[in-house]
């Protein structure tokens, strides 16, 4: 009520009257202000047009105090913080399984390394499979991991983008002799994953936080006993 | 329900953060339990979700994308464990218990005649809307949203919502005619 008596004389010229209809429909949300700026100014117009604007307004009001009435006789639950943060406890956070399976693949890697690293006999084959592996891995963790994962797998070819969309990544080609523990221990030591590869020249993404990008690549660029050719990445972010 | 914060106090969650969690729980808890109340006309049951709607916040902070207001995001979560559950409840029998809920809010005609009361022929016509008119009144006077944000929770067309309005209204003032209160129209 006093919004409108407040209101009135401040109104300012809308051609488009409102029926009675519509202003019934609009009442609702004039009296609690979570209305446009444009229908409070015709609600506004239509009141002061009606001789009869207090009685529509106290139909409405009425309504108001009885909805509210309602609601506010329930009393709320006791304890139900107390039980939301006992649940809390037990309840990992899509962040914390993250890490559980971050924990998992640095096992897995430790697991693979011991099995693949064939002390020189076919280096190359060896590293190569783990690091496929090790992709696969990875990817699908990063499936795991994406709070708006899809349900249905996605295809590998989105891979990189996906994974560099917020990171620095770079082709890496590694050279042809190294075995899977040299590489993992140079990725390790510079913060690096491997997300997709090979690729045509047997090309591997190698991602970095943004923040240890610089380093690592140049760590990567030094590293001519292990890397052959790196390649630094520019993708767009999605 | 003008809350600032609440989308710093959601991306406080996924660090971890308990206090952002009780902060979120003590600001919006009491209004997404009663309309869960309302929802489901059930108060164990409408308990036990709005703790389901925080504890989804808390596990899945990252599916706030911040497009809406905290409050009608939660608000959606609600509606929907509401939807979910009463689901469950129809495709099963009812039981004598329900029975006799049912019995027992219906009142005899010498009962509601003696409800002359305006103001409790008022409530007992709100209470008496179809639901899909009845949670638009609930929303828009007691929870104060827009139009636009209850369009959003019921997964509806704005235009939807006005029609639902004015049809909620219109039936309140037909309710209140027919009890003999003439309030007139609009």
């Amino acid at each position: 009520m006093k919004e409108f008596e407040n209101s009135r004389g401040r109104a300012g010229n809308h051609p488009t009257q409102l029926s009675d209809d519509e202003l019934a429909t609009l009442l609702p949300f004039f009296l609690s202000g979570r209305i446009t700026s444009e229908d409070r100014s015709r609600v506004i117009d239509a009141l002061n047009a009606r001789p009869d604007a207090t009685d529509i307004l106290a139909h409405a009001e009425s309504e108001l105090s009885t909805v509210q009435g309602i609601h506010e006789r329930i009393p709320a639950p006791e304890g139900a913080l107390d039980r939301l943060l006992a649940k809390v406890e037990e309840t990992p956070q899509e962040k914390a399984r993250a890490v559980e399976i971050t924990d998992r693949i640095a096992k897995s890697r430790g697991w693979l390394a011991s099995l693949l690293d064939f002390g020189g006999a076919r280096p190359a084959l060896a590293w190569g499979v783990a690091a496929c592996l090790l992709v696969t891995t990875v990817f699908q963790a990063g499936l795991l991991l994406r709070p708006d994962a899809p349900q249905k797998p996605v295809l590998a070819s989105g891979g990189a983008t996906n994974a560099c969309a917020d990171a620095v990544c770079a082709m890496v080609r590694f050279q042809p002799n190294v075995s899977f523990s040299q590489v993992t221990s140079l990725l390790e030591g510079v913060s690096g994953t491997i997300v997709t590869g090979p690729r045509r020249g047997s090309l591997y993404t190698v991602r970095f936080s943004k923040d240890q990008s610089e380093v690592g690549l140049d760590r990567l660029r030094s590293s001519t006993d292990i890397v052959a050719r790196v390649i630094p990445m520019r993708v767009q972010s999605q | 329900m003008e809350t600032d914060g609440d989308a710093q106090l959601v991306a406080r969650l996924a660090e971890g953060d308990r206090t952002a969690l009780s902060v979120l729980f003590a600001r919006h808890h009491t209004r997404i339990y009663r309309f869960l109340v309302r929802l489901t006309g059930n108060d164990a049951i409408a308990d036990e979700l709005a703790n389901e709607v925080f504890l989804e916040l808390w596990r899945k902070p990252a599916a706030f994308k911040g497009q809406a207001r905290v409050s009608t995001y939660l608000f959606a979560i609600a509606r929907f464990k509401a939807i979910s559950v009463r689901r469950k409840r129809s495709e099963a029998a009812l039981d004598e218990e329900t029975m006799t809920e049912l019995v027992d809010d219906s009142d005899t005609p010498e009962v509601a005649s003696q409800k002359s009361d305006k103001s409790k022929l008022l409530e007992d016509a709100v209470n008496a809307l179809p639901e899909e008119f009845r949670v638009v009144v609930d929303l828009a006077y007691y929870q104060e949203l827009s139009m636009s944000e209850i369009a959003s929770i019921l997964e509806i067309e704005e235009a939807t919502v006005r029609t639902r309005m004015f049809r909620a209204r219109k039936r309140l003032a037909v309710s209140l005619t027919e009890a003999g209160v003439d309030r007139g129209w609009p």
